[in-house]
């Protein structure tokens, strides 16, 4: 299915340049949001150096909805971990919204990641001694992303949205694990970024909280936002624009 | 209100929560912190105190450089010394060996020292702690420690036995205390001061044995100190036909112008040094794994902070600010605790040499513009 896509740049209030929802107006060929171009990626460990990804190549285009499907060991996290520039590739080119991911040091993809990234964990990893409106407010400071008079609102809203928010002022230790990954999601989307990466992210939490977590990706997949999930989950899969299969650290199908 | 509502960064929030939510770990840097700086604080503010307070007074009652033992003489000898180009100041001074009864019936050494002027001291001072500052006739002023030793205190009346072993009863005038006497309880010889007309009353003849100089120049150079007694006996006193028996520098082994403990209390003041410094080490290293502790919990936080955009100088910073925050609370304990430790430590120092109370809380010199301030008296 081919998708033809003009992206509507806009300034995001005072944040940053960011995507407006998609926009389908003709036959124009879109510019992808994100190209992964033949990286390879390689761990040295005891037993010798293993191969976690070899020559991966792919697009991703504005508003899709990315399932990255594969077994444990197939380089899945390996792959969200260099897209997000948290680890840095052997070989080949990751441009991310215009960005070289691959050609920025370490500080560099830190900073650049905060600004234009929302990344989910499957551990949900906020920071136990903040509350959950701190857990998010820390994303904008570390970013300067919004006034500081702004943040705390911003992230109440982004509590709302999420339907948490009664639980605002409690530090993560006192709510449930799905509450646990819906505050790791609004913290990712604190800063409005028009891309969401998700390692595992139903893997720790039951089927029923599961399903509000996909509820809330649906969502914000309809809103436009850019989804890159990687899952064992054929529930998250069958709710995705296309799934990507990785195994042994190569694509080995890619459907839609 | 809102005005006054501070709203911290949240990278700030986050480090103060981390120091509260880890009270006992914290509670562990701040006083390794505190132990180092109180440690080092003490010591070297010690010896402050010693120097400026127990040295300073100790220079400030006009030390002698020497004292020159000599056989019978009159004031105007002095006089003639003094008037040496390389002599700042000489005074005349007559110590009798007695004897005092202490409160226990019991027979105590005590050195008379006869100064030939109470009202105008010239070299070691001695500062009046009660009672009067000039004796009378019949009257004699103690040095605090024979006071205590002797079990008496002013307006008591104290027994002196003379070489000739006649007894004599005089007025306990006033209390002083002469810095440069070596205690009572050091030596168990009392000193006590009167005048030459008491002296005399008592059966000795009036006239003085020691002279005291405080040299022009060069005046802690033992050579240069001890070639000016050369100098006066040479020149002045054996010429005028009196014999010179001994020229001594104040002091056991001490300098010249120097407390004559001075050599005791510095030792005991490096003893303390190497403590400090001992523990400043060992503090180091307690907090060194410590917060090494505290950084390795952190590891993974540090870790989710650079997942949501931390670089790498705000990463250093917070945690300088976290170590900056301990430190100071560290402090807040440190100097207090380092200032009290501070006066023990000066006071114990000083009380070695019966100086206590050469020690000045509020840094004002005990000689400077105090109205009893006394001529000198050094026991023989």
């Amino acid at each position: 299915m081919d998708r033809h896509w003009i992206i509507s740049h806009t300034m995001n209030h005072t944040i940053r340049e960011t995507f407006a929802p998609p926009v389908l107006v003709g036959t124009h060929q879109p510019s992808p949001i994100l190209r992964v171009c033949e990286v390879s990626k390689s761990y040295q460990t005891l037993a010798g150096a293993v191969q976690a990804l070899s020559g991966v190549s792919f697009e991703v285009f504005p508003g899709e909805f990315i399932a990255i499907l594969g077994k444990s060991g197939a380089g899945k996290s390996t792959l969200i971990n260099l897209i997000s520039g948290i680890d840095n590739a052997d070989s080949g080119e990751i441009i991310v919204n215009g960005a070289a991911v691959h050609a920025m040091s370490e500080d560099q993809r830190a900073c650049w990641r905060g600004r234009n990234l929302g990344v989910v964990f499957q551990f949900f990893q906020l920071l136990p001694s903040l509350n959950l409106i701190e857990n998010i407010t820390i994303a904008m400071d570390l970013t300067d992303s919004l006034p500081p008079a702004q943040r705390r609102q911003r992230a109440l809203q982004l509590l709302e949205q999420m339907e948490i928010a009664e639980h605002a002022l409690k530090p993560p230790a006192k709510i449930s694990g799905g509450q646990q990954q819906r505050v790791a999601i609004a913290r990712a989307l604190a800063n409005d970024p028009p891309i969401l990466l998700a390692d595992e992210p139903t893997g720790n939490l039951d089927s029923k909280t599961r399903d509000g977590i996909l509820e809330i990706f649906s969502a914000l997949a309809r809103e436009g936002k850019t989804l890159l999930i990687v899952t064992h989950d054929q529930e998250i899969a069958s709710r995705a624009s296309r799934v990507i299969h990785l195994r042994d650290g190569r694509i080995v199908e890619a459907e839609r | 209100m809102k005005l006054l509502r501070i709203e911290l960064k949240t990278r700030w929030v986050k480090i103060l929560k981390d120091i509260w939510g880890n009270r006992q770990r914290s509670l562990l840097v701040v006083l390794s912190i505190a132990v180092g700086i109180a440690a080092v604080g003490m010591i070297n503010t010690a010896r402050h105190i010693v120097e400026r307070d127990l040295y300073g007074q100790f220079r400030a009652g006009n030390p002698a450089s020497l004292i020159l033992y000599v056989s019978p003489f009159q004031k105007q000898l002095a006089g003639a010394v003094q008037n040496m180009r390389e002599v700042e100041t000489a005074e005349a001074r007559r110590v009798v060996a007695a004897q005092a009864l202490n409160s226990k019936g019991e027979w105590k050494d005590l050195a008379l020292n006869a100064l030939p002027n109470f009202n105008a001291p010239k070299v070691d001072q001695f500062r009046l702690e009660s009672g009067a500052a000039v004796p009378a006739g019949r009257e004699i002023l103690l040095e605090r420690r024979s006071a205590d030793g002797l079990g008496v205190k002013a307006g008591d009346m104290l027994t002196v036995k003379m070489p000739d072993e006649r007894t004599y009863r005089l007025r306990v005038a006033g209390i002083v205390h002469d810095i440069y006497v070596m205690p009572f309880s050091l030596m168990d010889e009392a000193t006590g001061y009167v005048r030459m007309e008491t002296l005399q009353w008592m059966g000795e003849q009036p006239y003085y044995n020691q002279i005291r100089l405080v040299a022009a120049q060069q005046k802690t150079d033992r050579a240069s100190v001890l070639k000016t007694g050369e100098l006066a006996r040479d020149r002045v006193i054996e010429p005028a036909g009196y014999q010179v028996f001994r020229i001594q520098i104040p002091g056991v082994n001490s300098g010249p112008g120097q407390h004559w403990a001075q050599n005791q209390i510095n030792g005991f003041l490096l003893i303390l040094q190497v403590m400090g410094i001992l523990a400043v080490l060992l503090s180091g290293g307690l907090i060194i794994n410590t917060i090494s502790a505290m950084m390795t919990q952190q590891e993974r936080q540090i870790g989710i902070l650079r997942a949501i955009g931390a670089r790498r100088s705000q990463l250093i910073t917070m945690y300088l600010v976290n170590v900056w925050i301990l430190a100071a609370a560290a402090l807040l304990i440190a100097l207090p605790l380092g200032l009290l430790g501070a006066w023990g430590i000066a006071e114990l120092a000083a009380s070695f040499p019966d100086t206590g109370g050469a020690v000045s809380h509020s840094g004002r010199h005990p000689y400077a513009g105090g109205t009893g301030d006394l001529p000198s008296g050094r026991a023989r």
